[in-house]
């Protein structure tokens, strides 16, 4: 059918015939997955029947790890933590989600929607960082004026986990929304439709797989919460908050590798669950529409007023903006006024110090940060774009290679968290920027093929044809001709690609020990993410310098949200994908 | 004259349909062919396969005397102009013709002297800073063409290089194609739908329906002798009347004439009349069927008027709508 079209509409037809050529575009990443994802999978398996012995040897195991889950005294409260986030966090996202993003497709302010995406593109550690300086019980403004003290209580952290993960899934039921078809939104206004009643009529049967999208990812996000549970650590009762990702990240630190990966192959399973029903979501034809009729009939067919709205949107900007807001007017505040009580809201002795503090003392950190993310931009576009082409344009791997890449796009890293420490161990390359260089692409390319495939599937056939007759087979057709005439999408990906490495927590936490040497040859390797998340996180008396070098890992975000401005409804477009 | 591309049994299948069926087809060297038919008929297939964008399921494709069916595009040398022009958005005019030459890997000096004179052929010259967003359709297609032929293709294919231009830069357009085409010496294959572009301009005419060839040959013998009821039909307009033993009596709006009166021939009623100038077109009602006819003569005629109908020059089609036997002058055919 999808040829048919080709054919009707553009005269061109997708030739499915794979050339060595083709095959050569899409084969370096084939290579990278079967290397560093498809291993790890069966290297996990075989750790859990492992021990580490005194001398750090491995040694045969039985299945005494898994005995070791019947006495483990952790092991309830741990699955019941996971439990929580994996209901809470998912249906308070939806709840607040679906009416912000039919606000913000009322007002349709693209300022505003850029501004409320921030905490979803954010590195997950800031976002972290920026709530603990909002709600800790010492000076942090939140507990001085509401006297509540949410920061010993696992709500903490689904608070963190709705912050961060609310935008996104509003930007993806947004992009539903923006994607009902106009006549349909002409048709419906002409029949004077309006408010919940269209809401439900029309909007919701058209939003329908955007919105299980956005249900799914944001239940893969809060099982496998990670990065404010490492943040909060210190200042939290002990196993109030650990989940099973953060626990198997403790048994690996403790050395207790077998049972680590024995938790490790619990989430396996229980991701990949979750990958389905997010493959399906994102593969599935057309929703069904007409049960939504029924029930939506029932709901009041009145607009809101102006004035709500404005109620409404200035609560959503104040929840999603204000710890931000918070650590920007930290950070440019002198030490004394840090520590004052009641808190300094806006100091009236502004002052760059922290931020040149943050700059002296974390820039080993920032130096491996952007060498890392420079290294893997380079290894993803270029092993990720030639591959989103073969698969578009070609249909190399058919189906199940696009399953296979949605699959691992939708996976936590932390489950390939152990053999990857074992390969880069066995080639000496932990505490290198090289391990983090080469193991990054396993979370980062899916998504850059992702994005680039998503492009490509709309992308001209006749350049490449063109290219093809003037005598250039299709793997330089690809390189001389494709990649420089689709630069700005390739620039998205390739900032997509820095952005995840910018934020990265569990990898450089479990690859490296120390920050970079400054000198040749290059050693240690420790993240900016890790100087906020740990160097100084840990320590309570660096707020300011908390705060400061905070805003500055907010930059590539920033930049990333500014060069997708135009598009960004498009990227998260759901359903219809044949494969 | 030889022969420069052959195909031979050749079959394209997109599934289970079968798109284009070719049993001989020989194009010869220094011509310009039209390949004529409606959408669907497989014309763009067969430029599609020559070009190696399409590999064919069956048969064979000899080009200048190789068989090329298993060679991919990058290794035919020949030159297309796809229908949107597919310039490379990315270069700028230059760049776009020097492309086929900078893959062979020829020197600077060369490819400048080579897309220089190019240029100059095709009247670009002086457009060659710039970039394909800044060109007009009729610019854009040059630019194409010079990219095409930069680099002396074996054979030049036009995929409806005219259907994207306004009509009056179409017909200009057509007779520059054609007397480029006679400059260089090249042999080309141009793609159409628009049956009046093929008569303007073939040397030879391939008349495709369903994936087969209907009938090659010149215009006029296109015209004059078409082998089937859908070519004479498809090329100049027809009418066709049931004759005895159910044969299809089939001829031209011009074959025919108004008379006063006459033997054999046909009676009918004007119902309609189309004013062209010289000469005007009579819609005339015979028995159930309205057939169109050409009068030449001036006479002034008016609606519902009863008339006769003479016969000049008549084809006979057979129930299988191929013909019966050549056209010819008829002198009184019986009305049925």
């Amino acid at each position: 059918m999808d040829d048919l079209y080709r054919a009707t509409t553009g005269g061109t037809l997708t030739s499915v015939r794979i050339d060595r050529w083709t095959a050569a575009l899409a084969l370096p990443a084939l290579v990278y997955f079967l290397v560093f994802t498809v291993y790890p999978i069966i290297g996990n398996i075989i750790l859990t029947f492992q021990r580490e012995t005194q001398s750090g040897a491995l040694v045969w195991a039985g299945i005494s790890n898994y005995l070791d889950l019947t006495t483990d005294p952790f092991i309830g409260k741990v699955i019941t933590n996971t439990l929580i986030y994996m209901i809470t966090v998912p249906l308070i996202d939806l709840a607040l989600a679906m009416p912000l993003a039919s606000i913000l497709k009322r007002i349709d302010s693209k300022v505003l929607l850029l501004l409320f995406m921030i905490p979803s593109f954010i590195p997950f550690v800031t976002a972290a960082v920026a709530w603990e300086l909002s709600l800790n019980p010492f000076y942090g403004p939140v507990y001085y004026f509401a006297r509540i003290n949410w920061f010993t209580s696992i709500w903490m952290i689904v608070i963190m986990d709705v912050w961060e993960s609310l935008p996104l899934a509003t930007l993806i039921i947004y992009a539903g929304l923006k994607s009902i078809p106009k006549e349909v939104e002409e048709a419906s206004s002409v029949d004077g439709l309006v408010g919940m009643r269209k809401f439900m009529q029309v909007d919701l049967p058209y939003s329908s797989p955007n919105i299980l999208t956005a249900l799914v990812l944001t239940l893969i996000f809060a099982a496998f919460t990670f990065d404010p549970i490492f943040v909060t650590e210190g200042q939290m009762p002990p196993m109030t908050a650990v989940d099973l990702a953060y626990y198997s990240y403790q048994q690996f630190f403790g050395g207790i590798i077998g049972y680590a990966a024995v938790l490790i192959l619990i989430m396996s399973g229980l991701s990949t669950v979750l990958a389905y029903l997010f493959v399906r979501a994102m593969l599935s034809g057309e929703p069904r529409r007409s049960r939504w009729q029924r029930i939506g009939s029932k709901f009041p067919n009145r607009s809101s007023p102006r004035w709500m709205v404005g109620v409404v949107l200035v609560i959503y900007a104040a929840f999603l903006l204000f710890p931000i807001g918070w650590i920007l007017l930290e950070s440019i505040k002198p030490s004394a006024q840090v520590f004052n009580i009641p808190p300094v809201i806006l100091t009236l002795t502004p002052t760059l110090q922290h931020y040149v503090n943050a700059f002296t003392q974390g820039l080993p950190y920032l130096i491996s940060s952007l060498a890392v993310g420079a290294g893997v931009l380079l290894i993803t576009v270029l092993l990720g774009a030639p591959a989103a082409y073969a698969m578009a344009r070609h249909g190399f791997g058919g189906r199940t290679f696009l399953t296979f890449i949605l699959f691992l796009y939708s996976l936590p890293a932390i489950i390939f968290m152990l053999p990857i420490y074992q390969i880069m161990n066995a080639i000496g390359l932990v505490n290198t920027w090289w391990a983090l260089i080469l193991s990054y692409p396993v979370f980062v390319l899916p998504v850059v093929i992702w994005i680039c495939y998503n492009f490509y599937r709309n992308f001209p056939a006749h350049v490449d044809e063109a290219a093809q007759v003037d005598g250039m087979n299709t793997f330089s057709a690809f390189f001389r001709m494709i990649l420089p005439s689709s630069l700005d999408v390739v620039a998205i990906a390739a900032l997509y690609s820095f952005l995840i490495s910018w934020g990265a927590l569990i990898f450089p936490l479990v690859l490296t020990y120390s920050p970079f040497n400054m000198t040749f040859p290059p050693f240690g390797a420790q993240t900016f993410s890790i100087f906020i998340g740990a160097t100084l996180g840990h320590e309570s008396v660096h707020y300011g310098e908390l705060a400061a070098s905070s805003i500055v890992s907010l930059i590539p975000a920033i930049a990333l949200l500014y060069f997708m401005r135009n598009r960004l409804d498009k990227m998260y477009r759901v359903g219809g994908f044949k494969g | 004259m030889s022969s420069v591309l052959t195909f031979s049994n050749v079959v394209k299948r997109f599934g289970k349909t079968t798109v284009l069926q070719v049993e001989r087809l020989d194009f010869q060297k220094s011509t310009y062919n039209v390949i004529l038919g409606p959408s669907g008929a497989g014309k763009t297939t067969l430029l599609r396969v020559t070009a190696g964008l399409e590999r064919v399921d069956e048969g064979k494709i000899l080009l200048d005397g190789e068989d090329v069916t298993a060679r991919p595009p990058w290794s035919r040398h020949i030159g297309l102009v796809f229908q949107n022009y597919a310039l490379y958005p990315h270069l700028n005019v230059f760049d776009n013709v020097a492309v086929p030459l900078t893959v062979k890997g020829l020197p600077r000096a060369e490819i400048e002297r080579k897309v220089e004179e190019v240029a100059r052929i095709l009247g670009i010259g002086e457009l060659l800073s710039k970039h394909p967003r800044q060109l007009s359709g009729g610019q854009q297609q040059r630019v194409a063409l010079a990219r095409a032929i930069v680099k002396e293709p074996k054979i030049l294919l036009l995929d409806e290089p005219l259907s994207n231009l306004d009509a009056k830069l179409r017909v200009e357009l057509r007779s520059y194609l054609k007397s480029l085409q006679r400059k260089l010496g090249i042999t080309v294959l141009h793609v159409t739908h628009d049956q009046s572009e093929a008569m303007a301009i073939a040397d030879e005419m391939v008349v495709m329906n369903n994936g087969r060839v209907e009938q090659k040959g010149s215009p006029q013998e296109v015209y004059r002798s078409p082998r089937t009821l859908f070519v004479a039909g498809f090329v100049g307009s027809i009418n066709t009347l049931p004759s005895k033993d159910s044969q299809l009596l089939v001829f031209r709006p011009e074959d025919a004439e108004v008379v006063d009166t006459c033997d054999d021939c046909i009676k009918g009623t004007i119902t309609a009349m189309e004013y062209q100038g010289v000469n005007t077109i009579l819609h005339i009602k015979v028995g159930d069927a309205t057939i169109k006819v050409l009068d030449q003569s001036g006479m002034e005629r008016k609606e519902g008027q009863e008339t006769w109908i003479r016969l000049k020059r008549v084809m006979r089609f057979s129930r299988d709508e191929t013909i019966i036997r050549d056209p010819e002058t008829a002198r009184g055919t019986k009305s049925p």
